[in-house]
């Protein structure tokens, strides 16, 4: 019943042949005259860890640790979009920072988006995902950082963020 | 039953196909919105750290340093004064002239810079001692304001080469800029020689005191021997509050005006009445240049008042020349500004070369801020009193400390005739107690000279204070930075007369600059912090002119060199 069906219908095929050529990303991050030491760039650029600092009751201003750089002939948009961040609402630790502001700006030091984690009691306040903005070809913008612990605040303790820079082809 | 079956069918077949168009539209339109996307990966871990530069206390002021020493309250006093600039020079170089006409003396130059339009008195007082090369005619000195000469007195000695002193003040309005105040003299008679061995020349401004003047020089004479009023010196002024009036008349006659060898005298009426104690000056002889200063200072209530120059000959029916006179009357709030002042009509007399105590002329004023201080004494003796026709000088002492460069020398006409003689200082005098004596010495050692009636006086105003340390900066760590301030927000500054707020550490930074209520430097320069050491933060040259607080707030910016990486620390200037 199967093969007579079978046989008896119109049957045509399509090829599909998918070309994927391994290329650099067109947008890509770049160390920043402020690049803080400790940092890692990963390996083509699209990974990166910022060493940063806070100090208690003192704001700490990275003017241009990191860059964000369209290396394309084509302008891109991206965003920013939180992913997680550590420790965990709840943990006492979240309690002694007060913020960790991140600020897109573009070449001329403009700001175009900001990108705020503020604290309320233990509880972090994440930002929102930014609109998409469009970096032009061949220019790098600036991702400006503010840290400030409070007053009082305990030694090393850390804050970790993950945080996607998407990226439209 | 078959029919309905393959309807059955067809409507199965519809509903995938809508269900399969639904699918693809919900995964179309991402995709026509996104497109093809990729993502970074964005990964900041921030570490909660010591600060490597701290806060502490200083030890000027009152400062508070809050947690982890990371920010700081500092809290100063200004002293609440007038708003005023002063120039002093004095100096015993000798010059000398044989010009009729006024050439700059180049011991007594002035050049200031006001920051507003300011009322302005100027004093110009230079004379020589016995022995000095001075013509009989005596001299003539002028103050030149912007190479204009404003204002003229004249003065001849007993004979050549005797003791031969002028003083000569001006009062005008100066505009905001820079200025060159001269003090020039010029020979009576062109051709002979006149000299300065020592000369003060002093100015004071303010933007914002009452002030009447009158400079004249319409001749005015009198026969009579008791005062009468010099029509050219009259001044009428009202004022809004309780006051401290300052007054000096200056009047004299150019050689070649009737005067008689006796002289003239002078006094001041203040609201109708004569005040207390006279001056009076004899010339070498008659119709030759004679002048005499008087000074005086009182408290004045608010409301309207009047200031005279009056004069009188010192020997009845003989007639007295007024050719130019200088009448200036500067008033000051009282609680801005402290004085003393001493007039005595007891005579004491000396024959010391060397300076003596002219014990009715002692002043002890306690100030309490340390101050820019105006001192003038006037001593003078009438016509009949005992004086060596060498004549008298006379200086001023302050805390025991003889100030030679005070010192001014006058003879009269002859033997007991009319002579006297202006001592003027400036000095800046700490808080505290002071004492400031008027002295006086005989030109010519053996032979008695006497003070009848003399005037002494202190104008003291609060000069800015300085707080040297009020907060210290420490690098705690080896790395260098780069530190300045920055003002971000400022509270009630409008009464502010000045202040500065500085790095100190052997030589000073300016940062941070207030002046007449406004902020004129509102950042500084970076500055080193070097590994491991210590800048100290200082306030100085503050003052309000009314009471209240004010707050500045500042940034401490710390930098990392060659970075644009960056610590804000807070800082709070209270300023009371």
């Amino acid at each position: 019943m199967l093969i007579a069906t079978a046989s008896a219908a119109v049957c045509y095929s399509m090829l599909m042949q998918p070309a994927v050529t391994i290329t650099g990303a067109p947008i890509r991050f770049a160390q920043g005259n402020d690049w803080p030491s400790g940092s890692t760039m990963g390996t083509n650029q699209t990974w990166v860890s910022l060493a940063l600092k806070a100090y208690p009751n003192v704001t700490l201003i990275y003017e241009q640790p990191l860059n964000v750089s369209n290396t394309d002939l084509a302008s891109h948009t991206f965003r920013l979009r939180h992913v997680s961040i550590t420790p965990a609402d709840g943990n006492p630790d979240v309690g002694n920072f007060t913020f960790i502001n991140f600020v897109v700006k573009d070449a001329a030091g403009v700001s175009q988006a900001s990108f705020n984690y503020t604290v309320s009691g233990t509880t972090w306040i994440t930002p929102s995902t930014t609109s998409y903005l469009t970096l032009p070809a061949n220019t790098q913008w600036i991702i400006y950082i503010e840290t400030k612990a409070v007053a009082g605040a305990l030694g090393n303790i850390v804050a970790n963020i993950q945080i996607s820079v998407d990226v439209t082809e | 039953m078959r029919k309905h079956s393959v309807e059955a069918r067809s409507a199965h077949r519809w509903v995938l196909l809508v269900a399969s168009l639904l699918v693809l539209l919900v995964f179309l339109f991402p995709n026509v919105a996104g497109s093809v996307y990729t993502s970074l990966s964005m990964e900041p871990y921030t570490t909660i750290t010591a600060p490597p530069v701290i806060l502490e206390a200083g030890t000027a002021g009152t400062s508070t340093i809050y947690t982890n020493n990371t920010s700081a309250k500092v809290s100063v006093s200004a002293p609440v004064g007038l708003e005023y600039g002063r120039a002093f020079k004095s100096s015993n170089v000798r010059v000398s002239t044989t010009s009729g006409t006024p050439v700059d003396d180049s011991e007594a130059v002035l050049n200031i810079n006001l920051d507003k339009t300011s009322q302005i008195f100027i004093i110009y007082n230079a004379g020589n001692k016995r022995g000095s090369t001075e013509d009989y005619d005596g001299k003539g000195c002028a103050i030149n304001i912007d190479g204009a000469d404003v204002a003229f007195s004249w003065q001849s000695p007993y004979g050549n080469n005797k003791a031969n002193s002028v003083t000569v003040a001006y009062a005008t309005a100066l505009t905001a800029g820079s200025h060159t105040i001269k003090g020039r003299f010029f020979a009576n008679y062109p051709g002979y020689t006149v000299g300065i061995d020592t000369r003060q020349i002093v100015a004071f401004w303010f933007p914002n005191v009452v002030t009447t003047y009158v400079r004249s020089i319409t001749v005015a004479t009198t026969t009579s021997a008791t005062p009468v009023d010099d029509p050219q010196a009259i001044s009428t002024f009202t004022l809004s509050s309780d006051s401290v009036a300052f007054i000096i008349y200056n009047a004299g006659n150019k050689r070649g005006s009737t005067e008689p060898a006796t002289g003239k005298g002078i006094t001041i009426n203040v609201d109708g009445a004569d005040i207390a104690t006279r001056q009076w000056q004899s010339p070498y002889g008659a119709n030759k240049a004679n002048s005499v200063t008087i000074v005086y200072t009182t408290a004045l209530a608010a409301g309207s008042h009047t200031v005279k120059g009056r004069f009188f000959s010192n020997a009845a029916g003989s007639t007295t020349t007024i050719d130019e006179r200088q009448l200036m009357v500067f008033c000051f709030p009282a609680s801005l500004v402290t004085y003393g002042f001493v007039q005595s009509t007891t005579s004491v007399s000396t024959s010391s070369g060397t300076p003596v105590d002219d014990t009715q002329a002692v002043l002890s004023p306690t100030l309490t801020k340390d101050s820019d201080s105006l001192i003038m004494y006037v001593g003078g003796s009438p016509h009949g009193a005992t004086e060596d026709y060498d004549g008298k000088g006379v200086q001023l002492q302050i805390d025991g400390a003889d100030k030679s460069n005070s010192t001014s020398w006058q003879s009269p006409y002859g033997n007991n005739y009319a002579d006297s003689a202006t001592s003027l200082w400036y000095e800046q005098l700490t808080v505290g107690f002071h004492t400031i004596k008027g002295r006086f010495f005989a030109n010519y050692a053996g032979y008695t000279v006497t003070i009848s009636h003399r005037q002494l006086l202190i104008l003291a105003f609060s000069k800015p204070a300085n707080y040297d340390y009020v907060l210290r900066v420490i690098n705690q760590v080896t790395n260098d930075w780069k530190a300045n301030l920055r003002v971000y927000d400022s509270s009630n500054i409008g009464r502010l007369l000045s202040l500065n707020i500085s790095f100190h550490d052997g030589t000073t930074n300016n940062q941070i600059a207030v002046k007449n209520g406004n902020i004129t430097q509102s950042e500084g320069a970076f500055y080193d912090l070097a590994g491991s050491t210590t800048i100290y933060i200082s306030i100085s040259n503050i003052q309000a002119s009314t009471s209240g607080t004010s707050y500045l707030y500042a940034y401490l910016k710390i930098l990392s060199p060659g970075t644009s990486t960056y610590a804000l620390y807070i800082i709070t200037f209270e300023i009371t």
